[in-house]
């Protein structure tokens, strides 16, 4: 490897990626696990592909955000010692840490590594557009695990006794991963995607010059598709100088642009669950209704967080100068919050009020029961917007994406008791403990709003 | 209400082993339009950054209408402009768009003003802020500055991107609201004939420090370059008090002193028995002489 090639390597030598890999070296040393349910087994799995696909999503947005830059075309061999580069690390990490982590499985090596590369392949090809088509796309295929055919499958597979699944599964994840490296072997400033870079679509970011890319993505506001999801801000020469609070919150939500994409989201979602006992062909099955209710729980809950921050992140380079807004800095800052709680709500909100149409449908007996959750997943979305302004505090997008990644994990809470719940596994005794959850969820979550608030209030913004 | 728009008052700050702003003293008095010349890396944006309260000093005080400036309350910010050096706005707004979400949170706007500026400026209200070229968005940014006619409007490098006519009619605007009398203007630029044009005062800061505030016309009197012609070769023990700049060559040398008075140069010419011619300089001589190393 020729000193070009390392130095291409350093520059991808980051804690962000780093620390998976040391907590993936520290789980395979440590752990001695022997899953005996199938759910168990493929929620392992799951596991496994998750954090495989976290690090290869980390390592082709690393590598996009170095070849999205004028280097790439200016500096001779650039582009193919990174191109080199990252499709060794993606080599390793789609390849070697699966491997590394699925020992105590005992499951075929084709098997894991398919599967990992697969999820990974997905999650990559998400950090490559950073779009929100492809993210519902690829959430939505990874849903699929939901449903009992595909784990029917999965399971077998993981057996060793479907390499027919395992080789289909590597072959769609090689070819993924080969437009993505064709994409960024072609990329050039007028790429589409080519602004997309770092934090998050620019349509929706401050941007500090008027870069060809980023007119390209201002330009792609007449796309039909971005009409649809964002409610045109008709403005108006009103004041709010002396305007009640709500009002105000609301004019700082304006330049998120999210308008109605929370509501075109859950109406997608709700949609996918409406077909899901139909693709899996168990439309009377009890375990597909329970399903169901898993799946709307857990899409609901992960799919809630990113639609409704995803655009926050590129206001931190307009903080500085919103911050002199007529205002207190104190009064300031509760506005902010204020409005991303307020996001974050009406997400949810439209992701719930859309849910109960697929549960409506396909187990109207059990909406009561289902709504037995509310409580918990309610009392998460607090501590979900402590972590999302600890997360928007940090000024860097890898801290950002971790964040993200764990406070999609804390959404696992109420997935967990919705699956004790639909396999009728909580006692009268269990609703106390439910009753104690909630209150510690809140507890924790009021401890971590102050302590990010006051954290904001020492920020330097400018 | 404080006659002091702007005071900063031994304010150090530093990043990491870098003191960027070394207990440096800067009050911009209320009227006054105040350039603020320094190099590269010199300390501008920092200084103007912790005057406003987007940094925080590390020690000393900064105070906007008598108000500390990391505290400042709505009424002191309803009467403060900023342009940054770096225009950020929302890429998928509009030019109207962007202005009436702006204007919203001021209790008064000066619509009037800013329908004209976008005519004259020839801002197009219906196109997207993502599309502009770099030149239009500082427009834009220094257009949201000046709607609610602030008191101080503090500008960091605001005509870098402008072209020559944009440079021109910015500068008109900027000469129209320092007539009001009332209005102060601190802004940092390296375009010293803008400078010359629009300033009255005029703030130098080298290595964290202000070297030199005061009034413009104050320092262009002050400041010349001599060439002494001695009968003899100056030796190296030639000095002039004040002296920003020496160089000797012979019987020839050429110095530029802080403060050329008469006393200065009759004394050259006895102590030398030599001519000594006086030139003027311009801004931007001035700025070069005063930081020649």
């Amino acid at each position: 490897m020729t000193n070009r090639y390392l130095q291409v390597l350093r520059s991808y030598v980051r804690w962000a990626w780093l620390l998976p890999a040391l907590g993936i070296a520290l789980y395979a040393a440590g752990v001695s696990f022997s899953p005996r349910l199938r759910v168990h087994l493929l929620a392992f799995l799951l596991w496994i592909t998750l954090l495989a696909g976290w690090v290869a999503s980390m390592t082709v947005a690393m590598l996009k955000e170095q070849m999205a830059t004028p280097r790439l075309r200016t500096v001779p061999g650039y582009r193919s010692a990174h191109l080199m580069v990252g499709a060794l690390l993606m080599l390793i990490t789609v390849g070697v840490l699966p491997i590394i982590m699925a020992r105590p499985l005992h499951a075929p090596t084709l098997a894991v590594i398919a599967i990992a590369a697969l999820g990974s392949a997905a999650l990559a090809w998400i950090a490559y557009w950073q779009s929100i088509f492809s993210m519902i796309l690829c959430f939505g295929f990874l849903s699929c695990i939901g449903l009992p055919r595909v784990q029917e499958a999965l399971t077998q597979t993981i057996a060793g006794q479907r390499v027919d699944v395992s080789i289909a599964a590597l072959t769609a994840a090689t070819l993924i991963f080969a437009i993505i490296w064709l994409r960024l072997a072609l990329l050039y400033e007028e790429s589409s995607e080519y602004a997309r870079a770092g934090g998050g679509d620019p349509t929706f970011n401050a941007h500090p010059t008027a870069s060809p890319a980023a007119r390209r993505g201002a330009a792609s506001e007449a796309h039909w598709t971005n009409a649809l999801l964002q409610a045109e801000y008709r403005g108006g020469r009103r004041s709010i100088y002396n305007a009640p609070l709500w009002r105000r919150v609301r004019h700082w939500r304006v330049v998120v642009g999210n308008g109605r994409a929370s509501g075109v989201t859950a109406v997608m979602v709700a949609t996918f669950l409406l077909a899901l006992p139909m693709i899996s062909g168990q439309t009377r099955a009890t375990h597909a209704r329970r399903s169901l209710i898993v799946s709307l729980v857990m899409i609901t809950m992960m799919a809630v967080v990113p639609v409704a921050i995803i655009t926050w992140f590129g206001r931190w380079r307009m903080l500085g100068q919103e911050s002199l807004r007529p205002m207190s800095r104190r009064r300031f800052l509760l506005e902010m919050a204020l409005a991303a709680a307020a996001e974050l709500a009406l997400t949810f909100a439209a992701f719930l009020l859309f849910a109960t149409i697929p549960l409506y449908v396909w187990a109207p007996h059990q909406i009561s029961e289902a709504f037995k959750l509310l409580p918990v997943m309610i009392a998460v979305l607090p501590l979900v917007l402590a972590a999302i302004l600890w997360v928007l505090r940090a000024r860097n997008a890898w801290i950002w994406m971790t964040g993200v990644g764990m406070i999609t994990a804390l959404s696992v809470v109420p997935v967990e008791i919705t699956m004790k719940l639909v396999q009728g596994d909580l006692s009268d005794h269990d609703l106390y403990k439910l009753l104690a959850l909630v209150a510690s969820l809140l507890a924790l979550a009021v401890i971590g709003l102050r302590t990010a608030f006051w954290s904001w209030e020492r920020a330097e913004l400018g | 209400m404080s006659d002091v728009p702007l005071d900063l008052v031994a304010a150090t700050k530093r990043y990491r082993d870098k003191i960027v702003l070394d207990e440096l003293n800067l009050t911009v008095p209320a009227g006054s339009v105040v350039g603020l010349l320094g190099k590269n890396g010199s300390g501008k944006t920092t200084l103007i950054k912790a005057a406003l309260g987007l940094v925080k000093l590390d020690l000393g005080s900064a105070r906007v209408f008598d108000q500390p400036a990391w505290h400042m309350d709505a009424d002191a910010k309803s009467r403060l402009g900023y342009v940054p050096q770096v225009v950020n706005l929302y890429a998928w707004m509009r030019v109207r768009q962007t202005i009436e979400y702006i204007a919203a949170f001021y209790p008064r706007w000066n619509w009037s003003l800013i329908d004209r500026l976008l005519t004259e400026w020839e801002l197009n209200p219906r196109e997207r802020v993502g599309t502009l070229s770099v030149g239009q968005l500082q427009k834009l940014g220094i257009l949201v500055a000046l709607g609610h006619e602030p008191d101080l409007l503090v500008l960091d490098e605001p005509a870098a991107s402008l072209d020559p006519i944009a440079r021109r009619d910015f500068l008109k605007a900027l000469l129209e609201i320092a007539a009001d009398g009332n209005r102060t203007v601190l802004f940092s630029t390296h375009i010293t004939s803008d400078l010359e044009r629009v300033a009255d005062r005029v703030a130098i800061l080298r290595n964290g420090k202000i070297t030199y505030h005061g009034e413009l016309d104050e320092l262009k009197e002050n400041v010349k370059r001599l060439h002494v012609t001695a009968k003899n070769p100056l030796t190296g023990s030639f000095n002039v008090p004040g002296a920003v700049r020496l160089r000797v060559e012979g019987n020839e040398a050429l110095v530029s002193v802080k403060d050329a008075s008469g006393e200065v140069i009759d004394r050259i010419r006895a102590d030398y028995e030599a001519s000594v011619t006086v030139e003027d300089l311009n801004l931007e001589e001035i700025f070069l002489e005063m930081h020649y190393d």
